[in-house]
């Protein structure tokens, strides 16, 4: 039995029903994180279990007792929220303090206890300034202070950090993740950014449309994805169009080059399929490989353009009427091709998937969009 | 193009010193004429005769009671009320605003009427008690008061620093009296002020049910006296002066707090 279980829980807003039949498990200690787009339920799922909104149907159990109906104030569950939420009329002690207070922890403990807080988030020296005196960053820490102080039963967490720039988010997050190991606390978190997700958890469900498309460790999220949309939605992919030749061998014809996958290609004979394969899962073909390797697909594009991204540098390129992405590690021996070259990569053929004719993607018409190229 | 910002300063001095004329102009006149008492020399005489009535005092500490008791009672019935809408009930907001507009379009005239109408016969015979004075006080200060509340709330991120609270274990009361109230305390103040300020200077209820308020009071020695009037309209500016440079030190201290001004900032 899980530590939080969410049980076919629903929630409708007037005839618009945000969550539907949702069925989670998230056990004790774990850092889960709801990752999704815009709308999809993933906010109004940790309301619920917060208790700021009330299931229309189902039940949700801590520690294995029914809290659906339980007012907030009851539910002993820390809360960090986007806008980080302080309380202005407050120094940042008496912001930690503030759940203390109402939980009439005496005094001596409770100062203590601030004071451990303010450690933990590093802000030993900031306890006597008021919130408008913070940085964004600085705020967030605190309302994570606040959060934790009354030593909840999970913490829950709501894209706190979409409001910080970038720099600050990266060193917030592993703050929060090594807070959260520290603590050994039950955390989730809401976010619509993968690589947030991917790094600070130990499992993420993937929501679209008010349910549960995957729930997994970040591994398994990326690397085997359960449907079409996770696959598409978790990192960058590269869908290539084509027909199946020899379903047997798993053999699948693309713009007059064939190459084989490990999926199952069973009753697809003769039909029109898509399969994806990840940017890094692509590398240069060796000018000796022939590809005739039984367990390599060798594929040959145009390029188009390059493009780095930091430690990785991406290239782009056409293969038919469809660009593909390639990234490569950053170093001074690669090789950087103009635009027009011929480029012949491989790819393993257990890193080519079947992607289901009609099957919903996060990106509708191709794994690689127009923006992307750019 | 510097040229150009150099000609819309000058513009923009220009106006404002236009502006601040027109508005210091008839204040400065009336404060003159309030010196004139004396036949050729300039005296606070006229200041003196107001202070020397008995009436001035009388009036003015009724008023003072009257607009204690519009401030309670207005402040009692709709900060929970605002605080609800911004809450709960998001969608009466327009409702609310329209209602609050009302004290503007309904002239007092029609709303003293209304009152002694409804409230001239058992069971709700009311129309002797300065409560009716205190209700009909609460309608029209309720614009100030409303718009003051909810300017405040929308500030504040009403719903996130409740829902903060809940999660941190709070019930309605210690939300009430340890986050939203201490953060209201500018809109409190402005809308405490500017009842104030509206009850002090209000004729046309007092008039009709019959109060020996200040109000009426200035109305009959601007009736029949010269430079008493003056004199009590600039002490009346000053009253209303002295609450707005109230409300602003008294905010000073609050931490991240803005002045705000009958819902303006």
């Amino acid at each position: 039995m899980g530590f939080i279980e969410l049980h076919e829980i629903t929630k409708s807003f007037a005839n618009n029903t945000v969550v539907k039949n949702l069925s989670l498990s998230v056990e004790e200690g774990k850092f889960l994180s709801f990752l999704g787009g815009s709308g999809c339920g993933k906010t109004t799922t940790l309301r619920m279990i917060a208790g700021f909104e009330t299931p229309t149907s189902g039940r949700i159990l801590i520690e294995g007792k029914d809290v659906s109906r339980v007012p907030p104030a009851r539910r002993n569950l820390g809360m960090v929220f986007q806008n980080y939420a302080l309380f202005p009329n407050m120094t940042v002690r008496k912001n930690i303090a503030f759940g203390l207070k109402i939980a009439k922890v005496p005094a001596q403990e409770m100062h203590a206890r601030v004071d451990e807080m303010l450690a933990l988030i590093h802000m030993e020296n900031y306890g006597d300034r008021y919130p408008h005196q913070l940085s964004g960053g600085q705020q967030q820490r605190v309302a994570l202070a606040r959060a934790i102080a009354v030593r909840p039963k999970a913490l829950l967490l709501d894209e706190p950090l979409s409001a910080l720039d970038a720099k600050i988010r990266v060193q917030l997050r592993d703050d929060i993740r090594n807070i959260q190991q520290e603590l050994g606390i039950t955390t989730i978190y809401v976010t619509h950014d993968q690589e947030e997700a991917m790094s600070i958890s130990d499992q993420i469900a993937v929501m679209r449309n008010g349910g549960i498309e995957q729930v997994g460790t970040p591994f398994d999220i990326y690397n085997t994805p359960a449907t079409s949309y996770v696959a598409s939605f978790i990192g960058t992919l590269n869908l290539l169009e084509g027909y199946v030749v020899d379903a047997a061998l798993g053999k699948v014809d693309l713009n007059g080059t064939t190459v084989r996958t490990v999926s199952d290609l069973r009753g697809f004979e003769g039909k029109k399929i898509r399969l994806t394969v990840r940017p890094e899962a692509l590398s240069v073909a060796r000018q000796d490989d022939a590809g005739s390797a039984s367990d390599v697909n060798n594929i040959t594009g145009t390029a188009e353009r390059v493009k780095f991204l930091g430690s990785t540098v991406r290239f782009v390129m056409k293969f038919g009427e469809t660009y593909m992405f390639m990234d490569r590690f950053n170093s001074s021996q690669l090789v950087l091709p103009k635009k027009g070259d011929s480029i012949r990569v491989s790819f393993a053929i257990d890193a080519c998937r079947l992607l289901p004719e009609g099957d919903a993607i996060a990106m509708p018409g191709s794994g690689v969009s127009d923006e992307m190229i750019q | 193009m510097k040229n150009g910002g150099a000609t819309r300063k000058a513009m923009s001095w220009f106006w404002l010193i236009i502006g601040l004329l027109y508005f210091f102009i008839p204040l400065l006149s009336t404060f003159l004429f309030s010196l004139k008492g004396k036949k050729g020399v300039l005296s606070f005489v006229a200041y003196q005769h107001v202070f020397a009535d008995p009436k001035f005092l009388q009036s003015f500490l009724f008023s003072l009671q009257m607009s204690v008791y519009t401030i309670i009672v207005g402040l009692v019935l709709i900060v929970p009320t605002a605080i609800l809408i911004n809450l709960k009930i998001p969608k009466a907001k327009p409702v609310i605003e329209l209602f609050s507009l009302m004290p503007f379009v309904i002239p007092p005239v029609v709303l003293a009427f209304g009152l002694i109408k409804f409230y001239a016969n058992p069971p709700l015979a009311l129309v002797s008690s300065p409560a009716l004075l205190v209700a009909g006080y609460v309608v029209i200060s309720f614009p100030y008061i409303y718009r003051s509340v909810d300017t405040g709330l929308t500030s504040m991120d009403l719903k996130v620093l409740t829902e903060a609270a809940q999660s941190l274990g709070a019930g309605w009361l210690s939300i009430l009296f340890k986050v939203i109230l201490p953060n209201l305390r500018t809109a409190l103040l402005s809308a405490t002020f500017l009842t104030f300020a509206t009850v002090i200077g209000e004729l046309t209820l007092a008039v009709l049910l019959a109060w020996p308020a200040f109000g009426p009071y200035m109305a009959h020695v601007g009736r029949d006296l010269a430079y008493e009037p003056a004199a009590l309209a600039i002490l009346s500016f000053m009253m209303t002066w002295g609450s707005i440079s109230l409300i602003q030190f008294l905010s000073r201290g609050i931490p991240g707090a803005k002045s705000e001004i009958g819902g303006l900032h």
